[in-house]
């Protein structure tokens, strides 16, 4: 029963984009929209129908393979559901917010051309992601992994006629690549320990290879579980766009703000969370594996952040906002609390797809005006797009009694009680990670919905309801889901058989039985008041005294030029490496492609043979005579080969 | 005592004037022609010589087929000579080329 | 004795009238040369007891190949003054690769003669039997359809010396009977209404 429905819900998201991709133009808008808000909407109920089966009967949690892809020898290759408490709180995220970003898109969007074709899109992406969540098995996890690279690539491109959406979705395949190399080589490390990719085998016998080690060189071995774990997260890294490989999530903010809402905040870049969630497994095993997760997610959370302090593009405040909280949830899985990292990854789903969508809002406004320079004031002309960005920053923020001051502080307080190789200097990072934090986040709400108003906003007035709709149903999870769900999600075991983490007493020191005692432990602590610091202090910078951070800029005008430039990954990447491999491109192909292979093997041997014919050419001077004497050289050579055969001199 | 050897002996003689006629020949493709018969005749002369030293009549069979396909080659190549002369005006070894290009 | 005087003769005889017919300059010589050698070429036969083949060598080639050659050559009328350069620029190679031929040869024969397996003894003096007789009951029984073949290549090559050489010239006036036997009378006479001309 729940094996076919989910089964359904996995399908209907594709039928339907498959049939808005073809018969969208010619069907009209309606049909397109309706069709891939029905296929969303199923898919979702179907979610929580799951969902509440499960909470009744836990034993109907199922593994089960929907057919054999592949079997060669005794290898074979399955396409399979896992679904259990981890699947099912992803898929509902997942189609929550897809059918939010579904709806908010019939505003957003209803001028653009393409219009069936992004609805296309986002179908086949919510496809992709549920294929990713829902597989029993590295290679479905591979390959949705690949299809919502495939469609974020498609969407950040959407745009196809403007150069730098070009550019920035190939930046993001590019950089991609490059994690997805690491993944495909940690599975394939994994496939031939284990031979078979299946997730509950593996799984299972995990602990037997603890001993095992591959030899890299002849002075240099590595337990293969930690080197498969590493590679593994570093398909995490590309994904989830974690330091060094995040420099594509910034510029994916090219693509339309629906899909910044949906694929580069809520779903597809938390996938490599996901994945570390359900390679826990693995990852408990081994600790130094953990330790780099959780100093990469440390940098990640604390730099990135820092860049969101200095740029003027508003999606692109809230991208690096992103990264930073991505930061985060890599370095609660880095202190093993997988729980709580699924839980902010939950939470901030839904504020940071409130975030963008209410910047969309903004954006849409204002006529696709994205500067924040140009914005201010807009609080009395857009109230209900100001509210809901209220609520979405102090989620963000952690403001006492939202959903992310749930997960975050749990998330933190599980670091603090860390005890992994480097969480002493994670903590530190979070923590000021938390005043950036409520420093980038206000200083954008406070820039963009206060001060004074510009003249040529006059006009602004809030845009149509499937916009505002989705505002307000995001609003409410992101305002109260926290209340509910943090007591059985991270204190009590909801993911107990998905997840293999110490008990919540071990990773917080302390029992916790609701949230309302987790309020009062957390306001003893310092993290809510350090965000409160901070959005004093941005309403100190950027309403009372707007020429500080002018200043600022110009004191520490080194500081201020590397952040500017995005700590010249970039320059790095495009000067460097870019360069680098072009140049050996370069002369792979002038040296060896055309000299060796072309020149030297393939026209080599046509001009050699061409210029010993000419030669030979020679011989064929068209005299009889000439023909004759070659004839009778023969035949006194093989008159003299006889000779010497009957001689005994040659056998 | 005449033996075999002195037989064939002449007859190598015979076929290597015959050779190196068709090689230096300078002018015309009629001594070229000779030369072949010259050949033959070297040829002839083993079957013969082999068919009476091993009294055996069939070497002198072999040769009474050598000696017809002679004629007939002899006649047909003396034809082609004349209509040769006919389009080229020479049977000159050193002028006829078109066997080149 | 007689024998071993003859050959020599002739076979000396042979060896010049050979080297005669390439050496010489003028092909009317060259061809005479040649009648000498297949004369002497059918003395030698004789010795060899082949009576026949030495008697069908000279009226066969003497008597028709080689008059065939001198008529080719005087109908062609090739111009002998111009045959001054005797030898091509190859003859000095060609020289040695000829003696050398001669010399592989001759050195073959002689190291082989153990494996020619001849009984000496064996050879019978003149026969009873007519050479011809002999060769022509070979012919007749065994050989039969060498025999016909050999008669086909003969007509084969009555048919295409006479199609190359044959030249049908234009603008000669003469009668084609085919022609005018199967003329038709509706192509010759046009019959015209007068009235309808009208």
């Amino acid at each position: 029963m729940l094996f076919n429905l989910s089964l359904i819900a996995l399908i209907m998201p594709l039928i339907a984009g498959i049939l808005a991709g073809f018969f969208g133009k010619t069907l009209g808008k309606i049909f397109t929209n309706g069709v891939t808000i029905l296929g969303v909407l199923i898919s979702f109920i179907i979610s929580i129908f799951i969902l509440i089966s499960i909470l009744e009967n836990p034993e109907l949690v199922f593994n089960q393979d929907v057919y054999t892809w592949l079997s060669i020898g005794s290898y074979k290759l399955s396409i399979g559901l896992l679904v259990d408490n981890l699947t099912v709180s992803m898929m509902i995220v997942v189609n929550f917010v897809s059918l939010m970003v579904h709806i908010y898109t019939i505003g957003y969007m209803h001028k653009d051309p393409g219009y069936h074709r992004f609805f296309c899109y986002i179908s086949l992406f919510t496809f992709a992601m549920l294929s990713l969540v829902m597989s029993n098995n590295f290679l479905q996890l591979f390959f949705g992994w690949e299809a919502v690279g495939v469609m974020s690539y498609l969407l950040i491109g959407f745009w196809y006629t403007k150069e730098s959406a070009i550019k920035a979705n190939f930046k993001a395949f590019i950089i991609n690549r490059i994690g997805d190399m690491f993944l495909i080589l940690g599975i394939a490390l994994l496939f031939s320990i284990f031979g078979t990719l299946d997730y509950e085998y593996i799984f299972n016998n995990a602990e037997s290879i603890t001993s095992n080690t591959v030899v890299l060189s002849s002075s240099f071995e590595i337990s293969s579980l930690t080197l498969a774990c590493l590679l593994l997260f570093g398909g995490a890294m590309g994904k989830s766009a974690q330091m060094p490989l995040h420099v594509w999530l910034p510029d994916s903010m090219e693509g339309p703000t629906p899909i910044s809402a949906l694929i580069h905040a809520a779903t597809m870049v938390t996938a490599g969370v996901f994945m570390l969630a359900r390679m826990s497994p693995l990852f408990e095993l081994s600790t130094s594996a953990l330790s780099f997760v959780l100093i990469i997610g440390s940098i990640t959370a604390i730099s990135t952040g820092l860049l969101g302090l200095v740029q003027y593009d508003i999606k692109r405040v809230i991208a690096y906002s992103t990264l930073s909280q991505l930061g985060y949830m890599v370095v609660a899985a880095g202190v093993s609390a997988y729980s709580a990292s699924l839980f902010h990854l939950m939470t901030h789903a839904f504020f940071k797809a409130l975030l963008f969508l209410a910047a969309g809002s903004v954006i849409v406004a204002l006529h696709h005006e994205q500067d924040i320079r140009k914005m201010g004031g807009l609080r009395s002309k857009l109230p209900i797009t100001y509210i809901t960005s209220l609520i979405g920053s102090l989620a963000l923020i952690g403001f006492p009694g939202f959903s992310g001051f749930f997960s975050k502080d749990a998330l933190i307080e599980a670091v603090s009680h860390s005890s992994v190789y480097a969480s002493d200097f994670a903590y530190y990072c979070v923590l000021i990670g938390v005043l950036i934090t409520s420093l980038y986040t206000f200083r954008l709400f406070f820039l963009v919905f206060h001060g004074p108003l510009k003249d040529e906003n006059i006009n602004v007035k809030e845009p149509q309801l499937s916009i505002l709709i989705p505002l307000i149903l995001l609003a409410i999870p992101s305002m109260f889901i926290g209340w509910p769900t943090i007591g059985p999600l991270v204190f009590d075991d909801f993911f107990a058989n998905s997840i293999i983490q110490p008990s919540s007493n071990d990773i917080f020191g302390y029992q916790f039985t609701d949230s309302y005692h987790f309020l009062t432990h957390s306001l003893s602590g310092p993290v809510v008041y350090i965000a409160i610091f901070g959005i004093l202090v941005s309403y100190l910078l950027y309403v009372i005294k707007k020429d500080i951070p002018e200043k600022l800029s110009q004191t520490f005008n080194p500081f201020y030029k590397v952040l500017i430039n995005k700590y010249y990954f970039d320059h790095l990447y495009e000067n460097i490496f870019a360069r680098l491999f072009n140049n050996l491109s370069n002369s792979l192909w002038n040296n060896g492609d055309i000299k060796i292979i072309d020149n030297f093997i393939v026209n080599g041997t046509a001009h050699r043979v061409g210029r010993f014919s000419s030669r030979v050419r020679e011989l064929q001077s068209g005299y009889i005579y000439h023909y004759a004497l070659m004839m009778v050289l023969g035949l006194a050579l093989f008159l003299a080969w006889v000779v010497f055969k009957s001689l005994g001199l040659v056998i | 005592m005449l033996t075999l050897q002195s037989y064939l002996s002449l007859a190598a003689i015979i076929f290597a004037i015959g050779i190196i006629g068709i090689v230096i020949n300078r002018k015309n493709i009629i001594i070229v022609m000779m030369c072949t018969e010259l050949l033959l005749i070297s040829v002839n002369f083993n079957f013969i010589a082999f068919s009476y030293f091993n009294q055996d009549i069939a070497g002198q069979i072999f040769v009474f087929f050598i000696l017809t396909v002679a004629a007939a080659e002899a006649a047909i190549g003396l034809a082609i000579l004349v209509a040769l002369y006919r389009n080229k005006k020479s049977i000159d070894v050193q002028e006829l080329r078109t066997l080149r290009n | 004795m007689i024998k071993e005087l003859i050959f020599y003769t002739f076979s000396s005889v042979l060896i010049c009238s050979s080297l005669a017919v390439i050496l010489f300059r003028n092909p009317v010589y060259s061809a005479v040369s040649l009648i000498l050698s297949f004369i002497t070429s059918g003395f030698l036969w004789l010795l060899l007891q082949a009576e026949f083949l030495a008697i069908v060598l000279i009226l066969v080639y003497v008597g028709a190949v080689m008059v065939l050659f001198l008529f080719v050559i005087m109908m062609l009328n090739i111009n002998n003054e111009r045959d001054k350069s005797s030898f091509n620029s190859l003859a000095p190679f060609a020289l040695f690769i000829g003696l050398i031929i001669a010399a592989e040869l001759i050195t073959l024969i002689w190291i082989n003669s153990s494996q020619f397996n001849i009984n000496s003894l064996s050879i019978q003096e003149p026969d009873q039997v007519s050479n011809t007789l002999a060769l022509g009951k070979e012919l007749f029984t065994n050989y039969i359809l060498s025999f016909e073949i050999a008669g086909f290549i003969l007509l084969l090559a009555i048919i295409i010396s006479i199609s190359l050489t044959l030249r049908t010239r234009k603008n000669v006036k003469t009668q084609i009977a085919s022609e005018q036997i199967n003329v038709d009378p509706s192509t010759r006479i046009k019959l015209v209404d007068l009235k309808e001309r009208d």
